[in-house]
């Protein structure tokens, strides 16, 4: 058992949460000792989140204790764990666009204030750490990066004991992630104080903490100080051996990498035969920040190709440019050999690139309108007769798709919105390969996916490529693209970092691509 | 005073004007929000009531005074479906510019323009009777669509705010329409009747005016039979044609709908157009169904009704059949209210009181299904995501 002194200033000792079946977090001991940043690491289910959870007291852990300042507590709320010292700065901001900046960090107090104590007190805390922002200022008219400063500003004022940031850095540019990780280490130096920075940026990781605990499939795998540590030993353990452990692989144990050889299809003779999607030398930048810069990927039919990268390094972008929402300031995009207009309503469905969303209530669906509405959205045309929707086909064609997707709706004109999650999927998938496309680009197709509709989910991207369909699956997840591609492309900066077929692929310098290592 | 404008992302998934929405309703909600109607209603009677017996008067008597002034009384239906002629029209017009996500809150200004188009028309072109009167109603359609074509320019070049243009134009039109009948030039009228040269246009001769039928004893005017059959038309084919799905998808969330090729320049436009021809076409059956001359207060606040009634619909066409005549009936009503000694301005003070009785409930439903005792009750059935 871990030493649970009190110079750890958070510890958590075996800790079990589960939701039905599944167990998020298994056993877990984590310990965050005072005047260190301890970075927590893993991919997206692996259970990070729910621990983090359990420590602001929005869950109640099933087994284990917390223990803060080396007293046991049970706590009941974000609030009590406010009490406690324990604060977190939210991965999506909680800061309101028209209040101002003093507002906004006394927002939720419960006792009367005064807005030049708290101007003062702000001027204080902004001073100590450097984070300069100023309090009348109003947050809509602030950057990001200092938009995370009020959030910060507005835990410090608390005076916590452990700041746990979630994913602190999605929304900034490098330079403001850098500043932030300065200010995270002021702050810890202070007596008593300590922070949890959760991340899956390797190169973050490494840059601001001082431990780093790896967890994977909800149990903490490693443990490490991050002086011993490098990107590609960190990225094989967010992984695992068991890379293809989400294909009920699991019998494949060690032996993944003979596996992956035995996979590798004739990639030399398809590309012979048909490149499908060429995106050629494409530059842009949006108004949120992402860019592309002189990027250039090729799909073939029938083959899979994974393009990776610690999240915000331009996938997304490329994901909205192949989806006809930006366009392209310079480059070009062709299928089939035709150029493409980017950023034109419609052309690329119309070209035959079918998008399964990052985001599906952002770009993928109408939730509003009704589940079968949803699913003809891309083909209402062809079923209708003089401009009017014929409701027979319709009914025929959208019972079909639910049939074979299985998708559990109560009737094709339930609302779509009240269908859940893993079901509004399956109708965003069923709909886009229903149209018989040429490319699939399947952006981060199993986040917030339960274990059953992942599986459902890499079947059918599978099937598209045995189908001959050119798919493009864009991921932060190593494990399913290293399980699916056939080729890869590491982005670091909208850029193409690292490309390797898949009888070469290795994780070390995947790991080290994604940091923005070149080789 | 501030005011705090929209901005796209807001628009589409964090309005006000979604609450009318009937796509929000789910069943368990329906019956709830029947109840609702029934018990605000109850409640806006019952407040009016309080109303009336404060400054002296008998709240019965003043209730069955509307209920004569609009229903019972020889001619009264008749007169209130055809007030609900342009209320109609103008509910339909904005059914379609919100469901495309474009809140066209100016229909008040596309109404009198276009009853300026059709009186310009029914006066000073000449013809056969049958050609004028047509050429008139389908010019008030354009005078309309103009109107909001201005909005929809603005938004297509610079991305101007509808909801502020259109009601910006608002103000203009009266302004048009009195200049237009205030010059001998143009529409003033210069015969002898008019001898102190009020602001208005001559009256439309009888055999230009919209043709008159008898059914039961109710005089109506063909435009009764073109606002229900063009209502139900459009209806229709919002909820079952291609276009009606575009126009929809555009309103639900325009970024899937650009993925599919639904642009606001297309679909979103054409939309507003629509929905600012249909105002218009209620200022033209204005002009030649009931008032027959111009004036400068010719929309009457029908265009403000007609958008109230469109929400109290919850933007369902069908339902905008039955909400316009209500609101038809306080209109028609309240004239009778005065000659029960109740002062004129309460009368629209309880007109009013009205309104917000048949606006309650869309928001009530809302208040109540967020509270903890309607998330367990009346919360839509949708199982938790649990991120781990």
């Amino acid at each position: 058992m871990e030493s649970r002194s009190s110079d750890n200033v958070l510890s958590l000792s075996s800790i079990t949460k589960r939701f039905g079946d599944i167990v998020a977090c298994n056993e877990v001991d984590f310990n965050v000792p005072a005047g260190t940043i301890v970075g927590l690491l893993g991919q997206n289910g692996a259970g990070k989140s729910t621990l983090m959870n359990i420590v602001i007291g929005l869950y109640q852990p099933d087994e284990g204790s917390v223990y803060v300042q080396g007293t046991e507590v049970k706590i009941r709320s974000p609030k009590h764990a406010a009490e406690l010292g324990v604060s977190m700065v939210h991965q999506h901001f909680s800061v309101i666009e028209a209040l101002s900046v003093w507002e906004s960090v006394c927002l939720g107090d419960k006792s009367t204030y005064d807005p030049d104590s708290v101007k003062d007190e702000l001027f204080v805390l902004a001073e100590k750490y450097g984070l300069e922002v100023d309090p009348n200022s109003r947050i809509s008219e602030l950057t990001p990066g200092q938009r995370q400063r009020v959030e910060i500003l507005k835990c410090l004022r608390r005076d916590p004991k452990v700041l746990v940031l979630d994913e602190p850095t999605s929304v900034l540019t490098d330079e403001e992630s850098a500043k932030l990780f300065d200010v995270v280490q002021r702050v810890v130096e202070d007596e008593g104080r300590a922070a949890v920075l959760i991340s899956h940026k390797l190169d973050e990781i490494l840059y601001a903490t001082q431990h780093v605990v790896i967890m994977r499939d909800g149990r903490v795998i490693e443990r490490i100080a991050t002086e011993d540590a490098e990107a590609g030993f960190l990225a094989e353990a967010m992984v695992g051996r068991k890379v293809s452990l989400r294909s009920s692989g699991s019998a494949f144990g060690l032996t993944e990498k003979e596996d992956f050889k035995l996979d590798v299809p004739d990639i030399e003779n398809t590309k012979s035969s048909s490149l499908v999607l060429r995106v050629e030398n494409s530059s842009c930048v949006d108004d949120r920040g992402r860019r592309l810069e002189a990027f250039n990927l090729d799909a073939f039919a029938g083959e899979i190709v994974g393009v990776t990268g610690a999240e915000g390094n331009g996938q997304s972008l490329l994901a909205d440019v192949l989806s006809s929402l930006v366009p392209l300031d310079a480059g070009s995009i062709s299928v089939d050999g035709k150029q493409i207009s980017t950023g034109v309503s419609g052309a690329m469905s119309e070209a035959g690139i079918a998008v399964i969303p990052e985001d599906r209530h952002h770009s993928g669906c109408a939730l509003e309108l009704t589940v079968a509405e949803n699913l003809i959205v891309n083909r209402a045309k062809q079923l209708s007769r003089w401009g009017i929707i014929r409701k027979e086909t319709r009914d025929r064609f959208v019972n079909d798709l639910i049939k074979k997707y299985d998708v559990k709706a109560s009737s094709v004109e339930q609302i779509f919105g009240n269908l859940s999650g893993g079901n509004q999927q399956k109708c965003v998938v069923a709909r886009e390969l229903s149209a018989s496309p040429k490319i699939l680009v399947a952006v981060q197709p199993t986040r917030g996916l339960d274990v059953g509709a992942i599986e459902f989910m890499i079947e059918q991207i599978k099937s598209a490529a045995d189908n001959g369909v050119a798919v493009v699956l864009i991921s932060t997840e190593i494990g399913e693209v290293l399980e699916l591609s056939d080729r890869l492309i590491v982005m670091y900066r909208g850029r193409n970092q690292l490309e390797m077929v898949r009888k070469d692929f290795e994780v070390e310098a995947i790991g080290a691509a994604m940091a923005g290592e070149s080789r | 005073m501030k005011i705090f404008l929209f901005s796209e992302k807001d628009r589409s998934e964090n309005n006000f004007f979604k609450l009318f929405d009937s796509a929000y309703l789910n069943d368990t909600r329906k019956l709830l929000f029947a109840f609702l109607v029934l018990f605000c209603l109850a409640g806006g009677l019952f407040f009016s009531g309080l109303l009336v017996a404060a400054v002296g008067g008998s709240p019965t008597k003043v209730l069955s005074s509307l209920i004569e002034g609009s229903f019972q009384t020889s001619g009264a239906f008749g007169r209130t479906l055809v007030e609900a002629v342009p209320l109609l029209l103008v509910s339909i017009g904005v059914i379609v510019s919100f469901r495309a996500g474009h809140y066209n809150i100016g229909t008040e200004g596309q109404v009198a323009i276009g009853a300026l188009f059709s009186a310009v028309i029914a006066l000073q072109v000449s013809g056969p009777e049958w050609f004028v009167i047509v050429l008139a109603i389908l010019g008030s359609f354009l005078g309309g669509a103009i109107w909001s074509g201005i909005a929809v320019g603005a938004y297509l070049w610079r991305r101007v705010d509808v909801m502020i243009s259109t009601l910006l134009l608002t103000f203009i039109a009266p302004n048009v329409v009195l200049f237009a009948v205030s010059k001998d030039y143009l529409l003033l009228d210069t015969t002898k009747s008019n001898t102190r040269l009020a602001s208005q246009s001559e009256r439309v001769p009888v055999e230009k005016r919209l043709p008159e039928f008898e059914v039961f004893g109710q005089e109506l005017h063909w435009g009764v039979v073109v606002a229900v059959v063009l209502s139900l038309l459009l209806t229709v084919l919002l909820g079952k044609s291609v276009w009606g799905l575009k126009v929809r998808l555009l309103g639900a969330n325009f970024v899937t709908a650009k993925r599919f090729g639904v642009t606001q320049g297309k679909e979103g436009a054409t939309a507003l157009l629509l929905s600012g021809g249909f105002s218009g076409l209620a200022g033209g059956m204005i002009v030649m169904g009931s008032a027959f001359r111009l004036q400068s207060h010719i929309a009457n606040d029908f265009g403000w009704d007609g958008l109230l009634s469109a929400l109290v619909s919850r933007l369902n066409g069908y339902f905008a059949l039955l909400s316009s005549i209500f609101f038809a009936a306080l209109r028609t009503g309240s004239s009778f209210l005065a000659a029960t000694g109740v002062s004129r301005t309460i009368t629209s003070v309880i007109q009013g009181l009205m309104v917000i009785a048949a606006l309650m409930p869309a928001a009530l439903i809302v208040v109540i299904s967020r509270s903890d005792f309607g998330r367990k009750r009346f919360g839509n059935q949708k199982k938790g995501e649990d991120e781990c």
